[in-house]
């Protein structure tokens, strides 16, 4: 239910307030009236008011001061402004009388104490958002104080009870925070682990380990020793969780704006580090930490390549595949078939029995069309004119349009060979935008694991004498250690990845354009039901 | 002894307010009473138009349910009749007005609370409208338009009692 806003709420109030005043005024005015007195305070503040009531109580409450207390028999009854009884009711069960403030309201202790418990109990719905703690009167807003025992365990419980309630909810977020902390950073452990193998990661993760040891003996207390830990092994505590976070931001465009500039940091740092530091004792040629810092740069490139070279192509295979291709892709079509027609009387021998080889012919011929008509830039809506790579996508593959076409044995994803190191982001980012979160973040922290496993499979794959490293010195190629041969097998797999999606689309787009309805049989139907 | 204060309580007290109400009847009510001999806690009010605005003239029908817990707890107050007004559910009837929520005190009576509603026909809060339509012709300050579909419900509207 909507409630009245709060300024509008405070006039409302203060206004009703004033009326309830003089209600109150009223009520007991007309209260009193009815048993021929005024109110004792009336009397009190303007004893004009009850000039007219016997001179013999006037001069009794004259004599009295504000100490409305005391019994007054020959006054008015007094009137429970709760129970709204009043004294000629009282039996032996009545509570005493209370007159908690300056004004003319006075109660039944009983009545004001059921009162103020039910003002207090923390359930009432019309208390919520109210103010809190003081107890006013009603009619003249003073506080209506209590006296309680006090117990020295009641009142700490209860602040402790408060504190814990308002420390709710930053428990709560230092918890998920720790809990999401901790899981990164063992995420970050794993990844190395499966990167490194276990002696480098040993090695890497040394102080770690250490660190605990350093623990169990110390004399200071648990906290000091924590945070000199946290001091001494910042660079692992930092560093380990950012692993997992770094993956995950790789997988999206989010951050492709600063993660370019991770590896500065550490180009930056690691003039002043100790060189003792873990990071850098694995040395050869390209350093564990250097390649590592590297790879934000090589995947941008990976990306920017993909971006300029693949994306037109696999978009217009994607859009292929709608329903409804546009306007500019008919005519393509058509045009293609012309094409086709010609290059299928050229092949008119190969065709029946070497469909697949036919199929490349078809995309090589389709990229020359694309690629011209993106040169002329005339008609085509979407990357033409910012995009002259595209003919060079095509590449060595690519014969010009008037070329006799390629010998039909070519395995069919040739024309994609070349550009398989590129990346795709544009797959990516459809995935990302359209389904699973799930599938990206899982995606990213699988990555480590699979880029391991393709090293371990490179290391097999490979001839021995380029893996293994010689047992007297230092390792004398990048593949002979095992972060090597991991990093190796991560762009491998992205690469392959990429290519092996890119090929599926390319064919689902074949596909899609020899699809044919085929005609009713009647022969074979008419002879089936005998 | 508190339990039978607690369920003597709202009896006695209602008994009292009732016999006030005689004594010195409300002007802005019509009739206020129980609706039955038997059940004391379900009062019904009939509560007059305010002479001089648009309600002048209008008698509404009020249904008055007294918690066990009066009064510790406000009365719960809806309009039988429907009235158009910012802060009034026109279907429901529910009220819209702190002094039946959260401002309540056992200070107010079955009456005072009434001549409050009654204070609400004259001073409509229209930014915390249960009726929609009305408040944003008071919003739009189109006071002509909003004082002639209140009279307009106003007449055709009227509670017609058992004593017209």
């Amino acid at each position: 239910m909507a409630s009245l806003p709060p300024q509008r709420r405070a006039a409302r109030s203060a206004s009703g307030s004033d009326s309830t005043q003089q209600d109150l005024n009223r009520t007991n005015s007309e209260a009193y009236s009815a048993t021929s007195e005024d109110s004792q305070t009336l009397l009190l503040n303007s004893p004009p008011a009850s000039s007219s009531k016997p001179a013999a109580g006037g001069a009794n409450k004259d004599a009295q001061p504000a100490s409305s207390l005391a019994p007054q028999a020959d006054t008015e009854p007094r009137k429970c402004w709760i129970c709204f009884t009043d004294e000629t009711e009282d039996d032996e069960n009545t509570s005493e009388w209370r007159s908690p403030c300056p004004c003319a309201l006075v109660a039944h202790e009983k009545c004001l104490l059921d009162w103020i418990a039910d003002m207090e109990a923390p359930t009432a719905g019309r208390r919520a958002g109210g103010k809190a703690g003081k107890i006013l009167c009603p009619q003249c807003k003073s506080e209506i104080r209590l006296q309680r025992p006090r117990s020295v365990v009641v009142d700490t419980i209860r602040v402790g009870e408060k504190l814990t309630g308002a420390l709710m909810i930053p428990a709560f977020v230092a918890l998920s925070g720790t809990a999401v902390y901790l899981t990164a950073k063992m995420l970050g452990t794993h990844a190395i682990i499966q990167v490194f193998g276990d002696r480098d990661a040993y090695q890497i993760l040394e102080p770690i380990l250490s660190g605990q040891e350093e623990l169990q003996h110390g004399h200071a207390s648990v906290v000091v020793q924590t945070l000199h830990h946290m001091a001494r092994h910042w660079r692992l505590s930092f560093g380990l969780p950012l692993i997992p976070t770094t993956l995950i931001l790789s997988r999206t465009s989010i951050a492709d704006g600063f993660l370019p500039f991770l590896p500065l940091i550490f180009f930056v740092s690691s003039g002043t580090t100790s060189p003792g530091d873990s990071m850098r004792e694995i040395s050869w040629p390209p350093s564990a930490a250097f390649s590592i810092a590297t790879l934000p740069y090589v995947r941008m490139v990976y990306n920017a390549g993909y971006e300029r070279f693949l994306r037109p192509q696999e978009r217009r295979w994607l859009k292929e595949i709608q329903p409804r291709a546009g306007t500019d892709e008919a005519n393509n079509e058509r045009d293609n078939h012309d094409h086709n027609h010609d290059d299928d009387d050229i092949l008119a021998d190969d065709t029946d029995d070497e469909g697949l080889a036919d199929e490349v012919v078809e995309v090589e011929v389709d990229l020359d069309i694309f690629g011209e008509w993106n040169n002329g830039g005339a008609a085509d809506n979407h990357n033409a004119p910012e995009n002259p790579p595209v003919p060079i996508a095509r590449g060595p593959a690519a014969p010009p349009i008037d070329a006799p076409p390629l010998q039909d044995n070519e395995p069919a994803p040739a024309p994609n060979v070349p550009q398989q190191p590129q990346r795709v982001r544009r797959e990516r980012e459809l995935r990302f935008s359209t389904a699973s979160l799930a599938d990206t973040l899982m995606g990213a922290l699988v990555f480590p694991s699979i880029a391991a496993a393709v090293g371990e499979a490179l290391k097999y794959a490979l001839p021995k004498s380029w893996v293994t490293p010689p047992a007297f010195s230092k390792p004398t190629s990048f593949l002979q250690a095992r972060w090597g041969r991991s990093i190796l097998g991560g762009c491998l797999f992205v690469g392959v990845k990429d290519a092996l999606l890119l090929y599926v689309r390319w064919r689902m787009a074949q596909n899609h354009r020899q699809r044919k309805v085929l005609d009713y049989d009647k022969k074979k139907h008419g002879k089936s039901p005998k | 002894m508190a339990s039978s204060s607690r369920t003597t309580s709202p009896t006695k007290r209602l008994l009292t307010e009732l016999q006030t109400y005689q004594s010195d009847p409300n002007e802005a009510l019509l009739e206020l009473g129980p609706v039955d001999d038997n059940e004391l806690t379900h009062w019904r009010a009939v509560m007059k138009g305010v002479p001089g605005t648009a309600y002048e003239g209008g008698l509404w029908a009020l249904d008055i349910q007294i918690p066990s817990t009066y009064p510790l707890s406000p009365p719960t107050i809806r309009f039988m009749t429907p009235i158009c007004h910012p802060n009034v559910d026109f279907k429901t009837g529910e009220i819209c007005l702190d002094l039946l929520k959260t401002s309540w005190t056992p200070a107010y009576t079955i009456t005072t609370t009434l001549t409050s509603i009654h204070q609400l026909l004259t001073s409509a809060e229209p930014d915390s409208p249960l009726n929609v339509d009305i408040a944003q012709l008071f919003r739009q300050e189109d006071y002509v338009g909003a004082e002639a579909l209140i009279r307009f419900y106003t007449e055709t509207e009227r509670y017609v009692g058992r004593r017209r």
